[in-house]
């Protein structure tokens, strides 16, 4: 119980500094919170398959076959593709922050302002 | 043949799309005319696809496709029904006349599709469009929503300047967003019911124990919010006119595909995941039937306002989805029915807007310089001008009329008629009028120096369709009847995902590709 509190307070917290982050009007905040809350999502994602403690997410030969003695392994599959699209996206929004600070010479997400 | 292509039909329109795509990217970049070729001969394979999918599904056939041959709630299904198949032909059809938009020489400069990686960028949107209508997998919605995004913003920044950086960031970091939150919502609905599979979901949200009602209902509400953002509903749609201002135009036209993509998920949601008759479904539909028509007087209201062309489509773009979300949330063979009609209608109509703005944009640049009288061309972008609008705001000679006409008579008898009535009508008088006036603005002025229309094939091609949606509305109406009542009774749909067969490999086979001893 105390273990599932403290994970759901991480993903929580997490959560929370990305959105801070996100409202913040620099760009490179908002990376940073977008960072974060791909971070937060990761977790929760992973812990929806349940808190499990040394249990194989593939049959192992000795274990009898019930779902009692596995991990839930679709959730470890489904964030796997979750961090490599959140990364690939997070590399494209740099690309495009780092040519918009180029042509407004700062880094404020609406480009007409100075900060 | 036939029915090899029947049998394969559902994974077509994604690998067509996406091998054409491989290809383009594996040409020397500056070979522009293979990858052009290449592009054309998968439209025209693209089109034929979806021609028979509209062909069979009318005879009442559903296709479902068991990607890696894996049993339905495993593996991830593709399914092809009567909604899928007409989102899979208006989606070829807008991408074909975009394309051959953005391969037209405009009178000054290049043409667009001279960008870079263009080609293989615009197969890819349209592979993320055709898999996201096609997929019954929670989970490979949410991929194809990303492939769609990732190619959308490519092609925003086509011939990007400081403008079009500056509203890629907007737009890049919304859908961020909504991809976290579309990840939580999916994540969510697998812990309460530990499937993905749309089918199987929509049978186990039934029997959910009375303690994760609330988590499941919590999911549902996510879910809608992220195609919320994707159909620009009201707290949601700031992103859109923006966007749809900064992006090349032709561009713009294709992505007034992917507000509907936002609209067939919550028709998914709606009707598959969470069908008429459960709980979540009715908080849904209340929610949204309060959302959708203020999204529509909202949109009425910007459109008014709107001082330039693109910001005034934006905004009907908006305004149509609002539409959408009305009768889709009213429910009843009627409105769905009505609903699936203005979809085609307003989509066309959308894009023959922004296709036909690339000569008043240029005319607007010019005004200052030349004072020339206007000229029969300049008549003709007027006239392309004024059948999109009359088919946007739904008047009576043009399709949008027959679609708006069904909603309005879905809506008769229920709870919320008063009010929709008055957001549909109100609405639709609101935004004739910002077309009349923007039309009387650029297209009455004595002196206005007018261009013709930039892409004049493309715009009467999709001119013709629209008419060819009035003349042949009965047919059309029919199938989109029939659409209707199969959303509403999923339970084919649901045992055709679950009960589909693996294909059984025969030991003969399993001998031979093993290689038999000698």
């Amino acid at each position: 119980m105390s273990l599932t509190l403290l994970v759901a307070m991480g993903v929580g917290v997490l959560m929370a500094c990305g959105i801070y982050l996100l409202l913040r009007t620099r760009l490179f905040d908002v990376v940073l919170g977008l960072t974060l809350i791909s971070y937060a999502v990761n977790l929760f994602i992973f812990f929806m398959g349940r808190l499990t403690v040394g249990k194989p997410p593939i049959i192992a030969g000795s274990l009898p076959k019930t779902l009692a003695h596995y991990a839930d392994p679709l959730p470890q599959a489904l964030v796997l593709t979750a961090i490599v699209i959140s990364f690939g996206m997070t590399a494209v929004l740099l690309a495009i922050g780092v040519r918009a600070y180029a042509e407004n010479g700062h880094d404020h997400v609406d480009g007409d302002q100075a900060p | 043949m036939i029915e090899l292509v029947a049998k394969h039909l559902p994974v077509l329109p994604i690998a067509i799309a996406l091998v054409a795509a491989a290809w383009c990217l594996s040409v020397a970049e500056s070979n522009t005319r293979l990858q052009r070729g290449v592009t054309w001969a998968a439209l025209l394979l693209l089109l034929a696809v979806a021609l028979f999918a509209v062909h069979r599904t009318a005879r009442g056939e559903q296709f479902v496709y068991l990607l890696g041959n894996w049993k339905a709630p495993y593996g991830i299904a593709l399914v092809v029904d009567k909604l899928t198949a007409i989102m899979l032909l208006l989606t070829t059809f807008v991408g074909a006349v975009v394309f051959a938009a953005t391969n037209s020489k405009p009178a000054d400069g290049k043409p667009v599709s001279s960008g870079t990686y263009f080609a293989p960028l615009f197969l890819l949107q349209l592979v993320g469009l055709n898999g996201a209508f096609l997929t019954a997998d929670l989970f490979n919605l949410f991929v194809f929503f990303e492939v769609l995004l990732a190619a959308s913003y490519g092609m925003l920044l086509q011939h990007s300047d400081q403008r079009r950086t500056n509203a890629a960031i907007h737009y890049v970091v919304i859908n961020l967003v909504g991809s976290a939150i579309f990840l939580i919502a999916v994540s969510l609905l697998y812990g309460v019911t530990g499937t993905l599979n749309m089918a199987d979901l929509s049978q186990r949200v039934s029997v959910i124990p009375a303690h994760s009602q609330a988590l499941a209902a919590a999911a549902g509400f996510l879910l809608l919010v992220v195609f919320a953002i994707k159909a620009a509903l009201l707290p949601l749609n700031f992103w859109l006119t923006n966007t749809y201002r900064a992006a090349v135009l032709p561009v713009a036209a294709l992505f007034a595909l992917m507000t509907k993509v936002g609209v067939v998920a919550i028709i998914r949601t709606m009707t598959l995941i969470f069908p008429e008759g459960g709980i979540i479904n009715q908080y849904m539909s209340q929610a949204l039937l309060i959302i959708a028509p203020l999204t529509l007087l909202v949109a009425a209201a910007g459109a008014l306002s709107a001082r330039d062309v693109r910001s005034l489509i934006g905004w009907s773009v908006i305004a149509s989805a609002g539409l959408l979300v009305c009768a889709v949330a009213m429910g009843g063979t009627m409105a769905l029915s009505g609903a699936l009609f203005y979809l085609i209608g307003s989509t066309l109509a959308t894009a023959l807007l922004f296709l036909n703005t690339t000569a008043i944009d240029e005319a607007g640049s010019r005004l200052a310089a030349a004072n020339t009288v206007p000229g029969a061309a300049w008549a003709w972008t007027g006239a392309l001008f004024f059948i999109g609008a009359a088919a946007l705001a739904g008047l009576p000679p043009f399709a949008g009329f027959i679609g708006k006409a069904a909603v309005l008579a879905g809506s008769v008898n229920q709870a919320w008629q008063v009010w929709l009535w008055f957001a549909i009508l109100g609405g639709g008088l609101v935004s004739m009028l910002a077309y009349a006036r923007m039309g009387s603005r650029l297209f009455w002025k004595r002196d206005a120096a007018g261009n013709a229309p930039a892409y004049l094939v493309p715009c009467i091609a999709v001119a013709t369709a629209l008419v060819c949606l009035t003349v042949f509305a009965a047919p059309i109406q029919r199938y989109t009847d029939q659409a209707a009542v199969e959303l509403r009774r999923p339970q084919a749909m649901i045992s055709n995902v679950l009960g589909k067969l693996p294909i059984e490999k025969s030991a003969t086979q399993d001998i031979n590709k093993l290689g038999a001893p000698k």
